[in-house]
């Protein structure tokens, strides 16, 4: 009796921890199947994979090293949108530290827009 | 090879047959339908182990049926029980990692029930209908053997459950397969069914009247059971269930309860001591003549294989039963026994007229009475001094668990193979 009072206390206790795992680390299938989920923004992204990225439902930048997700964002910019959209898929720290066009024109994005930023970013940006 | 050998091997082999068979069928016979009607994969797999689960659970449900002759098949009572729950726990694991590897191939939505079919609902239900009975049969355990009886009972609400689930998804089987389970489907839902209603109800059981009782010691009432048709086909050191009906003096105990017969007689009527032992045997200690009981039987082999020219007999308290029964048929020409009759107290020694006058007619038996008074080196001392040399006997014991389990250590360390130890234990259920 002690050994089934034994299988039976571990194999429940296993069997709840699995359980937990796949509700919490494995939604779906194709999440299971990869590595642990990374950090927000701790991947690599080289410039091969940036130009992947270059529509504007599908739009990535590097700006000062960072790689952003900004086609959401879009609609909210206040500035050119057709302008940026111009730079979806390319290196785009020139711009960010001296816009192109407004009244602003010449002058860097304010801090605020650096917070916005934050908020889009995918990872760091390896120029090769 | 011997007869006693070949006795010894027959009676193995018949126990390890039904085992055997019962775990080839388990994890043989889905085979048949998954492999050729399905890819495989890792889904299959974890169907496939949700079958060999639920033949694990009708298997298991099939040795709960108490009659003799399935019994017999399975080796003994006690050895049927141990099967069942051997095969029990199996199921219950099998069944646990049933949904994990659907869900390792899956995801979370093999398992998550949001959203998901009464059949699938019901296979969650079925799981955890079986895991909160067991908690308290293996854990919690309640104290008495009827609440523990009445939570291990719940386990059968699991079984709804199952049966659900597998018709549910049976709809995707092949025809003949589905009709395959569902007929051990049946067979398993009857199990249950026939044990509550039938056994445990005494549907299936021989009539018998009280015709005699005595009171040989206090706290051990005799009685003597005529049979009312047919007698039972008992030997000596064999038991039976039986379940005392109310009467005009006697309110009854609502289960049948298992008795060694102390006396086999000629005329089919049998003899048993029942020691007050807890609050059904201390109801019956009111017994009367003309109280009518069911009898379920016999069960048991203790004397079966017992071969040698030496037979050790060590009794512990009401435990002497069997070798009362036995004492009175042994035949003065054969083999040698020595009765160990093991008691606490001086009190606690009935039957030692009995015994006494036995050993007097028969120049073969020898009784030795030893009184311990709570001390088991009492007991050490004594079989140091009598039993060796170890060799060529057959120890036969019948007592409470903890005297047999300490038995059995001492003659191990002694050199006595398991093939030379008989055993009766009181606390199988």
């Amino acid at each position: 009796m002690t050994s089934a009072r034994t299988l039976f206390m571990a194999s429940t206790l296993i069997f709840w921890n699995a359980v937990g795992y796949y509700a919490v680390r494995c939604p779906t299938k194709p999440v299971c199947e990869t590595a642990p989920a990374t950090l927000p923004g701790s991947r690599t992204v080289t410039a091969i994979e940036l130009a992947t990225h270059a529509t504007a439902d599908d739009c990535w930048v590097a700006i000062d090293g960072k790689v952003y997700s900004i086609a959401p964002f879009q609609d909210a910019h206040p500035g050119d949108t057709d302008l940026m959209k111009k730079y979806c898929g390319k290196q785009a720290s020139g711009p960010y530290a001296a816009k192109e066009s407004g009244k602003d024109k010449g002058k860097r994005h304010s801090p605020r827009a650096d917070e916005f930023l934050e908020d889009y970013l995918v990872g760091k940006f390896v120029d090769k | 090879m011997s007869t006693a050998t070949a006795s010894i091997a027959r009676r193995s082999f018949r126990q390890i047959r039904l085992a055997e068979m019962l775990v080839a069928a388990v994890l043989i016979l889905p085979l048949f339908w998954y492999i050729p009607t399905k890819s495989l994969n890792l889904t299959t797999f974890g169907a496939y182990l949700g079958t060999i689960g639920l033949l694990a659970v009708i298997a298991s449900l099939m040795l709960m049926l108490r009659f003799a002759w399935l019994t017999h098949q399975a080796g003994g009572l006690e050895n049927m029980y141990r099967l069942h729950r051997a095969f029990g726990m199996a199921a219950y694991v099998i069944l646990l990692i049933h949904p994990l590897v659907l869900a390792h191939d899956l995801g979370w939505q093999a398992l998550s029930p949001a959203g998901k079919s009464w059949g699938f609902i019901a296979g969650w239900l079925a799981l955890l209908l079986l895991m909160l009975p067991l908690l308290f049969t293996f854990v919690l355990r309640p104290r008495g053997y009827a609440k523990w009886r009445n939570l291990h009972w719940l386990t059968a609400l699991s079984y709804l459950g199952m049966l659900g689930h597998v018709v549910f998804y049976q709809r995707e089987w092949p025809l003949p397969v589905a009709l395959v389970v569902d007929g051990l489907l049946l067979f398993g839902t009857l199990a249950p069914v026939i044990r509550y209603f039938v056994i445990d109800r005494g549907l299936v059981a021989s009539s018998f009247r009280v015709a005699e009782v005595n009171r040989p010691i206090p706290g051990v009432i005799e009685v003597r059971l005529a049979p009312q048709g047919s007698p039972l086909d008992i030997k000596p050191g064999q038991f039976v269930f039986v379940r005392f009906m109310p009467g005009d003096n006697y309110t009854g105990c609502a289960h049948f309860h298992p008795f060694t017969a102390s006396g086999v007689y000629n005329d089919g009527s049998l003899r048993l001591s029942i020691k007050a032992n807890g609050k059904c045997t201390e109801m019956m200690q009111g017994l009367e003549p003309d109280a009518r009981a069911r009898v379920q039987g016999p069960f048991g082999h203790l004397f079966e294989n017992v071969r040698q020219n030496v037979s050790i007999w060590i009794a512990g308290g009401i435990g002497i039963t069997p070798f009362l029964a036995r004492a009175q048929m042994l035949d003065p020409n054969a083999g040698k026994v020595k009765l160990f009759y093991i008691v606490s107290e001086e009190t606690g020694t009935a039957y030692l007229d009995e015994l006494r006058a036995v050993a007097q007619s028969n120049s073969n038996f020898q009784l030795y009475p030893i009184v311990t008074h709570g001390v088991r080196e009492v007991t050490v001392s004594v079989f140091d001094a009598m039993l060796p040399p170890w060799d060529d006997k057959s120890y036969v014991m019948c007592g409470p668990p903890g005297m047999i389990e300490f038995v059995r250590g001492y003659l191990t360390q002694h050199g006595v193979t398991p093939d030379h130890i008989h055993e009766e234990k009181f606390d199988f259920r």
